[in-house]
């Protein structure tokens, strides 16, 4: 894999691959299960950054479906890589594009300050700060002690909250969470 | 003339309503199939998570068959944690702290929740609306909003499938409508039958520590009125569902514990004693939507948690009092 295929796979997700290109790499794509794992996480995240509300377009994975279903005859075999090495480069290049667009998700979504500041008393119940939860204390940061009480109580609270309502999220999705601004 | 226009605009006003009252019976039917299909249907799928600051890739298979509802939950990024839940238990495998907790299951009701009073008179709390179709996981899906008419609870935008009726994205909102957290199906699919395997645990946790909950609970009364306390304020709308105690973990002292609910959300309050040594604390701390308030009132520990927003669990938490 190169540079070019790289970009080609930008291309793709934004449904800017030209009629040249897009068979050579969806021929590709098809023999290849490391590029397509990565084209499968460039997906989620791009699938995440439209977020929610929005007019969805085609998913990528929907037109490499497309694509492969209507390109019946593949092109020829291109050579093998030469070597590991050919395949870093480009694969820390997506990650690294990868990562800017998480952080621009959320940059964009988050409206919680993860900055840690000592658990208090109670803010005015009027406070629209305090309604998505402007400070607090992160739960993973909390005392052990606390936190292993707090660890009981999650997992009882959610068979009761499960049992009656409407989730906003499904249950135990909080738990299997990881926090990655632990510290 | 006047007479006449009087009419006119009253039988408009009527409309209005008539188109309203229906809008919000047809959301309402929504999340009733909605809630149905979650526990009635078979399906895996990979989702992400996503809360400040992260984004968590995981995996879910549901299974419904004749014995019952089993369910498996993965993480697909970061630390290995794993839960699993049966019609009898729910196992939380936590990798990365080397630790199994291990709890009753309850039996899942679907919504509505047949509550015997006005607790069902949601529209005074919430706003319910079905919006466009959009697409998730490749999937057609109806958005059904339904946002809060005060500062107490929150809102959610919901994907819902048209075929399935499985939630396929999920985003919790406050009141301004700002996004605290949101689940979004990246691929699922619906088998026939699931096989076994795929709902058994990578890790077994057999080297870790365990804390089960003890089948045998404290008998200490099962009512109100046994009760050394009481929760003196709770938002308009919220009601008391389940009262009793519980020892949730067998090295654990027994905890009182109060649930309320609006009909969508649920808030749980936690009292408990504390140990001698321990000192006081007050507080607030989340976990995506999922706030906590603790507090201490006369040497017990007072914890309230819920899906809701912070002043919702302050006020609860700050209401508590010894009879």
């Amino acid at each position: 894999m190169s540079d070019e295929i790289g970009e080609q796979l930008s291309a793709l997700v934004d449904d800017e691959l030209d009629e040249v290109e897009r068979p050579l790499l969806l021929g590709r794509l098809q023999r290849d299960t490391e590029l397509r794992e990565i084209l499968g996480r460039y997906q989620l995240i791009s699938e995440v950054m439209r977020g929610a509300g929005q007019v969805a377009t085609l998913g990528i994975a929907d037109r490499v479906k497309r694509e492969l279903e209507r390109n019946t005859a593949l092109p020829p075999a291109e050579k093998p890589n030469p070597g590991g090495l050919g395949w870093m480069k480009p694969i820390a290049g997506l990650a690294v594009a990868a990562s800017v667009a998480l952080v621009a998700v959320l940059a964009v979504t988050s409206v919680r300050q993860p900055a840690v500041e000592t658990a208090t008393r109670v803010a005015s119940t009027q406070d629209t700060e305090a309604a998505v939860g402007g400070s607090g204390e992160l739960w993973e940061r909390i005392e052990p002690r606390i936190d292993k009480r707090m660890a009981a109580y999650l997992v009882n609270h959610n068979e009761y909250a499960a049992s009656r309502g409407v989730q906003g999220v499904m249950p135990y999705v909080r738990i299997v969470g990881y926090e990655n601004n632990r510290q | 003339m006047t007479r006449s226009l009087v009419s006119s605009v009253l039988a408009l006003v009527i409309v209005v309503a008539q188109n309203v009252a229906l809008a919000e019976s047809d959301a309402r039917q929504w999340l009733e199939r909605m809630s149905m299909a979650s526990q009635s249907l078979n399906y895996s799928g990979t989702f992400v998570y996503q809360r400040q600051g992260s984004l968590e890739a995981m995996r879910i298979v549901h299974a419904r068959d004749e014995s019952g509802e089993r369910e498996r939950l993965l993480s697909l990024t970061g630390p290995k944690r794993e839960v699993l839940r049966d019609n009898q238990v729910v196992t939380c495998i936590l990798g990365d702290r080397q630790a199994v907790v291990v709890n009753k299951s309850r039996p899942r009701t679907p919504f509505p929740v047949r509550f015997p009073t006005e607790l069902m008179d949601l529209e005074k709390h919430y706003h319910f609306k079905v919006l466009d179709e959009d697409r998730v996981a490749g999937l057609t899906c109806r958005v059904v909003s339904v946002q809060p008419r005060d500062e107490y609870r929150y809102g959610r935008r919901l994907c819902v499938h048209d075929k399935s009726h499985l939630l396929l994205r999920s985003e919790l909102t406050a009141a301004r409508g700002e996004a605290i957290e949101q689940v979004m199906f990246t691929a699922v699919e619906f088998p026939q039958a699931i096989a076994g395997q795929k709902l058994l645990p990578d890790m077994d946790g057999a080297d870790f520590t365990w804390h089960r909950e003890p089948s045998e609970q404290p008998e200490t009364g099962d009512s109100v009125a046994d009760s050394r306390w009481k929760v003196t304020q709770v938002p308009d709308g919220f009601m008391l569902t389940d009262h009793g105690w519980h020892q949730l973990s067998a090295d654990e002292a027994g905890v009182e514990h109060w649930v309320y609910s609006d009909g969508l959300a649920s808030v749980s309050v936690y009292i408990e004693k504390s140990p001698k040594d321990s000192e006081a604390y007050s507080g607030v701390s989340y976990r995506g939507a999922l706030n906590a308030y603790g507090t201490m009132v006369g040497g017990y520990y007072v914890t309230v948690v819920g899906e809701v927003p912070r002043q919702t669990v302050e006020l609860i938490g700050n209401s508590v009092r010894v009879k």
